[in-house]
């Protein structure tokens, strides 16, 4: 009796070693590292699937793999904004990737501020041609308390294209002013098609131009952005010059549910003739429109303002502070931002997907003939303003929660649940719920 | 038989059940070998799945509610602030909304969906030609990504080139043409019926199996009692597949609850919240907004109406005495 209930409790502890050993055999124990072992690293990014930038970025990874056999490199990826959900809930179970693509300190502050995202100060100092490659200004968003956080990636212009010919069968010219816009509605509608291809965050960026040309002091704005206090005529005036955009005709229909892509494809389709939206969205025009477009900056709100176009740059990569821990991982972690984020990569980005980065386009390698005339001309454009010309967007100033409130309050604009003259009113209870 | 035998387990192998007792100093002792020896193995196999169970389950609710009374993003270090949180989405107009349009979605679930369900099932029960072969059509969207169902819901309701206002148009109904997932009249109702499309053919199945396991004796003793048609459906085959179809309405309620990945396929709750429901705001609170701490309160709020949604009509059918 005894041997049969001891046979039977060591069949029961076989079983449950052979359980045991199943599950350790599924676990993901490293085996030691040796000296000439290859040193892994998680890149993590959102430049992939239909996301314009993906047809030169993810290649410029492969190829730089390839090229590294002393780097194993894994490459998590998640189109568009879902990277910034992906990284979240990465960093929130403390398995961050090693280099990563992010927005700005906006958006990336809870990371910074957690001692999780590695400084670059003292590789930069390091390393004076990495910095001197790009535009000083294009690192403010990546900068907090003193420190640099990120390379920058990409930089934002936000552009008007219109189809000259068809605003000139339509008998109007290039808008330059918001009346001259809304003059030109009417014609441009009777021929069948949109005037203006804006989704609603289009609408925000316009409202926020703006914003900007009529408080017309880049200082005031910040402070406006940062507070919501001392301009709410300003607001009020920009607010309505949407409504009456929006009353008039020139948004497509169903622009409160359109996603950016998309406005674009109506763009593209001929089915609205002239497209308000970031320069990131160029690499999908179609090659054939993209010969009939014309690129200008938005029409004035006041032409008098010295504000005429909203620029910057709010994308980097970033390093996680193990990796910078890690001195092998560090150097790896290093050469490869410096890579994503350096000239090769720019000139394929602006070759291949219409991408502007934040290194100036003379310090680029490049082949003219592989560029876009639109993107080119945008470029020159941008170039030709001065500092005081150019506002960076709200959302640089916005945590992502206050942006949240932002965004949703440019919808309720446009659905007609808040009026112009309550909107400076809406934005500091945002920015209050927000803090 | 004596107390001690009475305690003791009747189906002990060392003693015959029915052998007498007598007190013993060591009944004690022989009582513990005994439920070793009854409960111990049983114990041990259950233990693994009691292990998973409480781990994928229970601690994961019991830290949901936890952290909602933290103000935490996740990355830094939680704050104790008592029950700021459920203050907070008391006067939270945005969750006010999502809360009622999860009602609005439960409701049109309750009423399309199931009887949708149930109309198939019977359909089918019937043995039409080409039974089979529905079967599996009507099921078919059970299996499809939402992602996929998304996408292609995206495609019927798009303003400008959508199929559904492109036909509109072409039948010269250009007028009826509207943005149905912006117009605060159709936007919720736009979202749902992509959810109604992908369930209704679970909930048939449910019906189905039910309508098939109906005693055969009952439903010839209603005929021989001379009920038509309709009486035997209303009196006779609905009140014996009345648990079924509660087992349905209790998976609607629960789907409208959970549901977060329509909405942000389609809407992403937008515009202006119109299409917010409860699942997609603690979604869009905890992954959007770094706000861990707000979203796990709302998954309790949420969490604690659902269960009082069940517990409720069954705490007062038993005091009615329905439930016994």
């Amino acid at each position: 009796m005894h041997q049969v209930k001891a046979s039977r409790w060591l069949t029961l502890a076989a079983a449950c070693a052979l359980g045991a050993a199943s599950l350790a055999a599924c676990s993901t124990a490293q085996p030691e590292p040796s000296d000439d072992a290859p040193v892994t690293i998680r890149l993590a990014h959102g430049w992939v699937g239909e996301v314009p930038q993906a047809a030169a970025f993810v290649p410029a990874i492969e190829d730089y793999a390839a090229d590294h056999p002393e780097i194993d490199l894994v490459v998590e990826e998640s189109a568009g904004n879902a990277i910034g959900e992906k990284i979240a809930t990465q960093m929130a179970a403390g398995e961050e990737p090693d280099v990563f693509l992010h927005w700005g300190v906006n958006r990336s502050s809870e990371y910074i501020e957690a001692g999780r995202v590695a400084d670059l100060t003292d590789l930069l100092d390091a390393h004076p041609d990495v910095e001197e490659w790009f535009d000083p200004a294009s690192f403010s968003a990546a900068q907090l308390d003193g420190g640099t956080y990120g390379l920058p990636m990409s930089t934002y212009i936000h552009m008007f294209l219109y189809d000259e010919q068809a605003f000139s069968d339509a008998g109007v010219g290039a808008p330059e002013t918001l009346d001259d816009l809304l003059d030109a509605v009417p014609a441009l509608a009777a021929e069948g098609a949109i005037p203006l291809s804006a989704n609603i965050t289009a609408q925000r960026y316009l409202f926020e131009l703006y914003v900007a040309q009529l408080i017309d002091d880049n200082e005031e704005l910040r402070e406006f952005a940062e507070t919501g206090e001392g301009h709410d005529s300003e607001v009020a005036e920009a607010a309505q010059a949407i409504i009456d955009l929006r009353e008039a005709g020139a948004f497509p229909q169903g622009a409160e549910s359109l996603t950016t892509l998309p406005s674009l494809e109506l763009y593209n389709a001929g089915q609205a003739l002239s497209y308000y939206q970031d320069s990131w969205t160029l690499g999908n025009l179609s090659p054939e429109v993209a010969d009939r477009t014309v690129v200008g900056l938005a029409p004035a709100i006041d032409a008098s303002s010295d504000v005429k176009m909203v620029s910057g740059s709010n994308y980097f990569v970033y390093m996680s502070q193990k990796a910078y821990d890690d001195p092998a991982k560090r150097d790896a972690a290093w050469d490869l931002m410096t890579y994503l984020a350096g000239p090769e990569v720019a000139a394929r980005l602006l070759e291949v997907s219409d991408a502007p980065s934040a290194i100036p386009m003379d310090e680029l390698n490049l082949d003219e003939s592989e560029i876009s005339s639109v993107v080119t001309d945008l470029i020159e454009m941008r170039d030709e303003l001065g500092p005081d010309e150019i506002v960076p967007l709200f959302e640089q100033y916005l945590s992502p929660e206050a942006l949240a409130g932002l965004q949703d309050l440019a919808e309720r604009l446009l659905i007609g649940q808040v009026g112009a003259d309550d909107v400076a009113q809406a934005y500091r209870d945002v920015l209050a719920d927000a803090s | 038989m004596t107390a001690t035998a009475v305690l003791e387990p009747t189906i002990g192998r060392d003693s015959p059940p029915s052998a007498p007792r007598t007190p013993s100093r060591r009944g004690p002792s022989r009582r513990l070998g005994s439920w070793r020896r009854r409960w111990l193995p049983l114990l041990v196999l259950v233990l693994p799945a009691l292990a998973l169970y409480g781990w994928f389950f229970l601690a994961s609710v019991g830290q949901t509610a936890y952290f909602s009374f933290f103000d935490w993003n996740a990355i830094s270090t939680p704050e104790f602030i008592g029950i700021d949180n459920f203050v907070e989405i008391a006067q939270d107009p945005v969750f006010v909304r999502a809360l009622g349009n999860t009602a609005y979605m439960t409701v049109l679930l309750l009423v399309v969906q199931l009887p949708l369900a149930f109309l198939l099932a019977w359909f089918l029960y019937r043995r039409v030609r080409g039974h089979g072969f529905l079967r599996t059509v009507y099921f078919i969207p059970v299996i499809i990504s939402s992602v996929a169902v998304a996408l292609l819901f995206g495609f019927l309701y798009e303003t400008n080139f959508g199929l559904i206002n492109t036909a509109l148009r072409g039948l010269g109904l250009g007028s009826w043409t509207r943005n149905w997932l912006g117009d605060q009249a159709t936007a919720m109702t736009a979202v749902t019926l992509p959810l109604v499309w992908t369930h209704y053919g679970l909930m048939m199945i449910i019906l189905l199996a039910a309508l098939q396991g109906l005693s055969k004796d009952v439903l010839e003793a209603a005929e021989v009692d001379g009920v038509n048609a309709r009486q035997r459906l209303w009196h006779v085959v609905l009140p014996m597949i009345r648990g079924p179809i509660g087992v349905c309405a209790l998976l609607s309620v629960t789907t409208a609850f959970k549901v977060f990945d329509f909405v942000l396929l389609l809407t992403q709750g937008g515009p202006a919240s119109l299409t917010q429901v409860t699942g997609s705001y603690l979604y869009q609170a905890g992954y959007q907004q770094f706000k861990y701490g707000y979203g796990s309160a709302i998954a309790t709020t949420v969490m604690i109406m659902v269960a009082l949604c069940f517990v409720l009509p069954r705490l007062f059918r038993r005091r009615r005495g329905e439930g016994r």
